[in-house]
């Protein structure tokens, strides 16, 4: 997912990855990674120091201006752990839906696109 | 609930949320950020998760048997030759799970943790794909490339797409998002060409038609079992 640069808020890094930084490590529900020293400085993160600890890849395309970080790869599948990740994506009507407000129910959640 | 992974925004999935009169919340997905979270490399594809929100079900092909896809993209129409070819082999396409998935979801529904469809945590994560540096910067190739594409800036986007396809190469997603862009010939066919047309240069090594002939249709989705 796409950062602003190669320091971002703490949220920003949240946002884009689904991984909040904290003084414990890099956290997923339950899930902690301990991290580098110097990651996290005065709410901003070290992006080469926390993708190297998580296994993320990051890319930048300097001329566009865009930095992008991919998903954590050091358990070595999809999902780290069967906690479900955050998601907060709009509906067709443009409003935010924040996947936890279903919560207390059974979801299944389908994938499709129109190609 | 669904999610619609498209980069170019609401106006090509809201046909079909109307025509399906659609009451779950249905989501649009331009990053395809859930694709990323949850592991998705093609679509349909299916996640379960619980009332506690633990995940009982990694994404998997959950979808009912094949149909007659001809039907829903010519009519009765003479299709045009290459989406001919296109329709034969997505007639060898294996739906590992077309036997019962809504059934599995149906006792799921009503068993909930008891379902013998429920998984145990090693077996989500161990289905859940293989996660490698690679496929994550293909992943962040795929982030710079969508931004780039929805950003107008179409001819920057293919390079980064191309990278993704190279990088992850069992990602059907990423192909099929690309190369649906490029469009095709006029009409409802045009996603669905992904390819080239005659007298326009194609940006991408393959196309759809090629990589499931050189790969093989039983491998378009991955073989897993209810």
């Amino acid at each position: 997912m796409l950062l602003a640069d190669k320091n971002p808020t703490v949220q920003d890094f949240a946002a884009a990855t689904s991984w909040t930084i904290e003084q414990r490590g890099a956290c997923q529900g339950e899930l902690c990674v301990p991290l580098a020293p110097g990651t996290l400085n005065d709410g901003r993160v070290d992006l080469t120091l926390a993708a190297d600890r998580l296994g993320m890849a990051v890319v930048e395309d300097a001329d566009a201006g865009l930095v992008a970080v991919g998903p954590a790869t050091f358990a070595g599948s999809a999902l780290s752990s069967t906690a479900c990740p955050d998601l907060v994506l709009p509906t067709f009507d443009g409003d935010d839906f924040d996947l936890r407000s279903l919560r207390g129910q059974r979801v299944v959640l389908v994938a499709w696109a129109p190609y | 609930m669904t999610v619609c992974l498209e980069s170019l925004g609401p106006d090509e999935g809201r046909p079909y949320i109307e025509a399906s009169k659609a009451e779950h919340p249905c989501l649009l997905d331009t990053g395809h950020l859930m694709a990323e979270r949850f592991g998705v490399v093609n679509i349909p594809n299916c996640v379960w998760i619980d009332e506690s929100g633990q995940i009982v079900r990694p994404a998997e092909p959950g979808w009912p048997a094949p149909r007659d896809a001809s039907r829903s993209l010519g009519g009765d129409d003479e299709l045009p030759p290459r989406v001919a070819d296109i329709m034969e082999e997505a007639s060898k396409i294996v739906a590992w799970t077309a036997d019962g998935y809504a059934d599995a979801i149906r006792d799921w529904a009503r068993n909930g943790a008891s379902s013998r469809f429920v998984l145990s945590s090693e077996q989500v994560l161990a289905r859940s794909g293989e996660r490698t540096l690679k496929t994550s910067r293909a992943a962040a190739h795929f982030a710079i490339a969508e931004r780039l594409e929805t950003g107008g800036k179409h001819s920057e986007a293919i390079h980064h797409f191309a990278e993704a396809h190279r990088l992850a190469p069992d990602n059907w997603t990423y192909k099929r998002q690309a190369w649906s862009i490029e469009g095709g010939v006029e009409g409802p066919l045009a996603r669905f060409w992904q390819g080239p047309v005659e007298g326009r240069e194609w940006p991408y090594e393959s196309d759809w038609l090629s990589e499931i002939r050189q790969r093989g249709a039983s491998t378009y989705y991955r073989e897993i079992e209810l």
